[in-house]
């Protein structure tokens, strides 16, 4: 073989070399929905100086204040710089009044930052301690606001329900989990209530912990953890009580409550189990793997408050009816599969899971509704109905988890970039005008309060 | 009055009087309904040649007639068994205080589909019902004999204790383990009844009817506790309880409206098919449900099995989807599992199919004695994860078999062939496998001695259970009175102690 040969075969081989790359490098594009996932400790931004770094930025010294900052800012209004996305929307004209404080009480203030790394015995990937709230924030009869923030742990793990009184101003936690349930240090434990706090007009609020993503099923049988608890507390007279383990080997990455009815409905993240709890007798409805071919989607539980009939899709995976809805009625213990599904997203070709949506039905009997990627369509559950709106926002949609519908049912209100990347793009909070199909930028937070 | 007007009233007046005899009036429903029972009891009353029904005590016999080999055996050189020496005494009565005893609209027959149990008290318990699939009008006992005595009676009306009311739809049949906890409490579940043109129609799923119900009953006490129904739309075919903790394991069906199409959704369950069975954990004693769904994945159990190891508490099942591997489920954590094992193959058909028959308890070598629905007879070891083939139950291929039981000191296990009782030419044989030899022996045929004598055709049992000292066999059999020998629509279980000679039965 000549010296020419030799050069052609080595530069064919590179040039197949930098193709295969750039393939690989292509279908390893992430969608951009979801992102890639770095470390926990990356993607949440933690880092070994954190205390020092929060000194040095907390400016206004607010950190330990519980007291409401309020503000109202034409900078709410402004277009953040180098905005990424195509301007498709308003921005309103008037700024609004904005009070805000950081959550108090949360001890210890920091972790150690090797917690950060070694919370679970199994696995070094996700046990990292960070106060977070995952689940909704609701408006009790007493007119108060609920959520939940937790540590996130597993050892020690602890969640706290807090209140906020707008009239007041003041926040408080009112149930602190380890105290209700007589977790010990050591002990493993949830660190998050991660589904909605849905509250009955006698003030009664149920939930269950969630210690997810860990324990996975396979390690259930190895570590000290028999699965969440069932709490129920009342915010009139702040009385907790601990209903105990409800089912074992399961952990609840999401729950919702027919108050009027007595169901407790939840989905097992370790095993995606169902859970159904009649809270009027203290009994499990049903709890267990739902019929083959169904699997309940673990992030929506969405309660026809009119019927008691429960929605979310199906996420049965490499399943062709994945996404489909699915319903589930207590007349028959059943679950059917529905002719709807989430509508597929217009530029990925596919259709994801059903993530947000509207507490009740409109007048004309419609959820409005959020998949996982930001599709926002209405579902008409009596008529077996979807139509799609659009995308909620961008040029491909933004994940989100929550919104709410106006009381004369006009307006729809969100934030997109539920999972920590809003900052991206201003945290933007979205009024959508369902009447003419407009967003419109009430304020955009990240520049403001940065 | 004139001539003319004199004879035509006499002949209206005649009239009258003899037209009802010409033009009989037509029968009302509830008359007819009345000669249907009249004549089903005038044939019966004939068919019971000793008038056993309406009789006390138990007919008690012992004869060489057991132990005649039949004709069916010879022509076929059947030399897979050998005949006991010594003839057992056999006591028999078909089950009373039947009520109403028969059905005049041809729905339903009495019957009983579980098992056999002995109570700490060394009486037996097992179920009777009269079986009116999609159907109002059950009634459903639970049977006490006392074998010292030789009496029976009716422990428990279910319907009654449980608060069903005349014109619901209720449940059928007591269908699985009715077993006890160590006070003497029996615990149950009632089972509705299967899919098919049997099974409860739509309409009638939509009524009252809204799941099955779980109940027990102290045999000293006599106090029976209803736990209404844990599980709302599941129905009970198969149930056996963990007798240290107190949990009922059940696995059952449901109705499944419109997934994909409205159905029962077992529907189509065993190889190829779709279904799948709902599982029942619930303890009795803390009222507590602790599992009530489906297994996972696409597991889909046994309906007619439930294996509890009582060492550990554990459940076994076959799944039907994954080539009958038998699966276990942990009622402290809720936790599913594949076991690596399956139940064996036939050696005659080359296939297997669900588990059916076990021994509730394991033999000193740690293993449960089991039978599928076709007949294969093996082993299993459940802390192994092994199965170890024995042969079949009976006849070349197998021949299904519903309830077997092992001696005190496990030698023997004991059942009968044919739980259908399909198979006529069998001639119901009582059968001892000697765990050692490897040999089955006929301890009795009760087909033609019972038909013969009391006009009983036997129609297969699915209970049967030894006494604590392994003496006595009770079989409670289905069956009917008929002229014929292989005839007869179910319609009279009856109870068969078997006093197996001491001979029989060394261990």
């Amino acid at each position: 073989m000549d010296k020419r040969q030799l050069c052609y075969i080595v530069t064919l081989w590179m040039f197949m070399v930098v193709l295969s790359a750039l393939s690989r490098a292509e279908e390893k594009k992430p969608l951009t929905f979801w992102g890639k996932r770095p470390s926990p400790a990356v993607f949440y931004g933690i880092r070994k100086d954190q205390e020092a770094l929060e000194v040095k930025y907390d400016r206004k010294k607010i950190r330990h204040s519980s007291v409401m900052q309020s503000d109202s800012s034409d900078r709410f209004l402004k277009l953040p710089e180098n905005y990424p996305f195509d301007i498709d929307f308003d921005i309103a004209k008037e700024p609004p009044s904005i009070d805000f404080a950081i959550i108090q009480g949360l001890e210890p203030w920091c972790f150690e930052y090797g917690e950060s790394v070694n919370q679970s015995p199994i696995s070094a990937s996700d046990g990292f301690p960070i106060w977070s709230g995952f689940g909704d924030v609701t408006k009790g009869p007493d007119g108060c606001f609920y959520f939940s923030i937790g540590n996130h742990k597993y050892y020690g793990g602890n969640a706290f329900v807090v209140r906020y009184n707008p009239a007041i101003k003041r926040q408080e936690i009112v149930l602190d989990a380890a105290e209700v349930i007589g977790w010990k240090p050591g002990d493993w434990s949830d660190g998050k209530i991660h589904g909605d706090l849905d509250i009955s007009p006698e003030g009664d609020m149920m939930m269950l912990t969630f210690s997810g993503p860990r324990p996975l099923a396979k390690e259930f049988n190895n570590v000290p953890y028999s699965g969440a608890h069932l709490l129920k507390f009342n915010v009139f007279s702040s009385k907790a009580e601990d209903l105990g383990v409800p089912f074992s080997g399961d952990t609840w990455g999401y729950h919702a409550w027919d108050w009027e009815r007595g169901i407790l409905f939840a989905v097992g993240q370790a095993k995606n189990t169902t859970l159904i709890y009649d809270t009027n007798i203290r009994t499990l409805v049903f709890a267990g793997y739902q019929p083959k071919g169904i699997t309940w989607w673990r992030r929506c539980i969405m309660i026809d408050r009119e019927t008691g009939c429960i929605y979310t899709s199906n996420s049965t995976p490499a399943n062709d009816t994945s996404n489909t809805i699915v319903r589930w009625e207590r007349k028959n213990n059943t679950f059917t599969e529905m002719k709807s599904r989430v509508p597929v997203h217009p530029v990925h070709g596919i259709s994801f899971q059903l993530r947000a949506h509207t507490k009740r039905k409109t007048r004309e009997g419609a959820f409005w509704c959020l998949g996982n990627n930001g599709v926002m369509f209405k579902f008409y559950p009596e008529a077996d109905r979807v139509d799609y709106v659009g995308l909620n926002w961008g040029s491909e949609g933004i994940y989100t988890t929550n919104m709410c519908m106006s009381p004369k049912e006009r307006y729809l209100y969100y934030l997109p970039g539920a999972h920590s990347e809003a900052w991206k793009f201003g945290t933007p909070i979205v009024q959508f005008d369902t009447r003419t199909g407009k967003k419109k930028v009430i304020a955009f937070l990240s520049d403001f309060y940065l | 009055m004139n001539h003319s007007a004199s004879r035509l009233f006499l002949i209206i007046f005649a009239s009258a009087l003899l037209l009802p005899g010409v033009v009989k009036a037509e029968e009302s429903a509830p008359d007819k309904l009345r000669r249907v029972i009249r004549e089903k009891r005038a044939n019966f009353d004939t068919w019971d040649k000793q008038g056993l029904r309406y009789s006390k005590g138990m007919a008690t016999d012992c004869t060489k007639a057991f132990l005649k080999v039949p004709d069916y055996y010879k022509e076929n050189n059947a030399d897979y068994f050998v005949t006991a020496e010594e003839i057992p005494t056999i006591d028999f009565a078909p089950i009373r205080n039947l009520h109403p005893e028969f059905q005049a609209d041809g729905i339903g027959e009495w019957t009983h589909w579980g098992e056999v149990t002995c109570g700490p008290n060394g009486r037996f318990y097992m179920g009777v019902g009269n079986h009116r699939k999609n159907a109002t009008g059950n009634v459903l006992n639970i049977i006490e004999y006392d074998p010292v005595k030789k009496e029976q009676r009716v422990a428990v009306d279910v319907g009654r204790v449980l608060g069903w009311k005349p014109g619901e739809y209720t449940d059928t049949m007591l269908h699985g383990n009715m077993n006890f906890l160590s006070d003497g409490t029996l615990v149950a579940a009632t089972w509705l009844g299967h899919h098919g043109k049997t099974n409860m129609s739509k309409d009638s799923a939509e009524s009252n009817w809204c799941g099955s119900w779980v109940f027990t009953y102290n045999v000293y006490t006599g106090k029976v506790e209803s736990h209404a129904i844990p599980f709302m739309n599941g129905t009970w075919a198969m149930h056996n309880t963990d007798t240290s903790t107190g949990v009922l394991m059940a696995v059952g069906i449901g109705y499944a409206e419109g997934f994909p199409d409205p159905r029962w959704n077992n529907r189509d369950t065993g190889y190829h098919y779709r279904g799948q069975h709902y599982f029942l954990a619930y303890n009795v004693l803390e009222r507590k449900v602790l599992y009530a769904g489906m297994p996972p994945g696409n597991i889909d159990l046994s309906e007619r099995a439930a294996l509890i190891d009582p060492r550990t508490g554990l459940f076994y099942s076959s799944d039907s989807h994954n080539g009958s591997t038998l699966v276990c489920y942990d009622q402290r954590t809720s936790r599913w599992r594949d076991l690596n094992c399956s139940i064996p193959l036939n050696p005659s058909t080359g296939k297997n199919d669900i588990l059916r028959a076990y021994t509730y308890r394991p033999a000193p070598d740690g293993a449960f004695y089991c039978m599928d629905m076709i007949g294969t007879f093996f082993k299993f070891w459940p802390e192994d994860e092994r199965t170890e083939l024995i042969g079949v139950t009976w006849e070349k291929d197998g021949v299904y078999t519903a309830s077997i039981t092992m001696s005190p000191g496990c030698r023997y296990i004991y059942y009968l062939p044919d739980a259908h009782g399909h198979n006529y030419h069998l001639e119901q044989p009582v059968v001892q496998y000697d765990t050692v030899t490897g040999t089955k022996k006929v301890l009795a045929f009760l087909s033609p001695f019972y038909h013969e004598k009391y006009g009983y055709v036997t129609k297969g049992s699915y209970g049967i259970e030894l006494s604590a000292d392994g003496s006595l066999l009770v079989i409670e059999m289905n069956g009917t009175f008929n002229p014929e020998a292989k005839k007869g629509r179910y319609s009279h279980p009856a109870i068969f102690a078997v006093h197996i000679p001491e001979s029989e039965r060394r261990e």
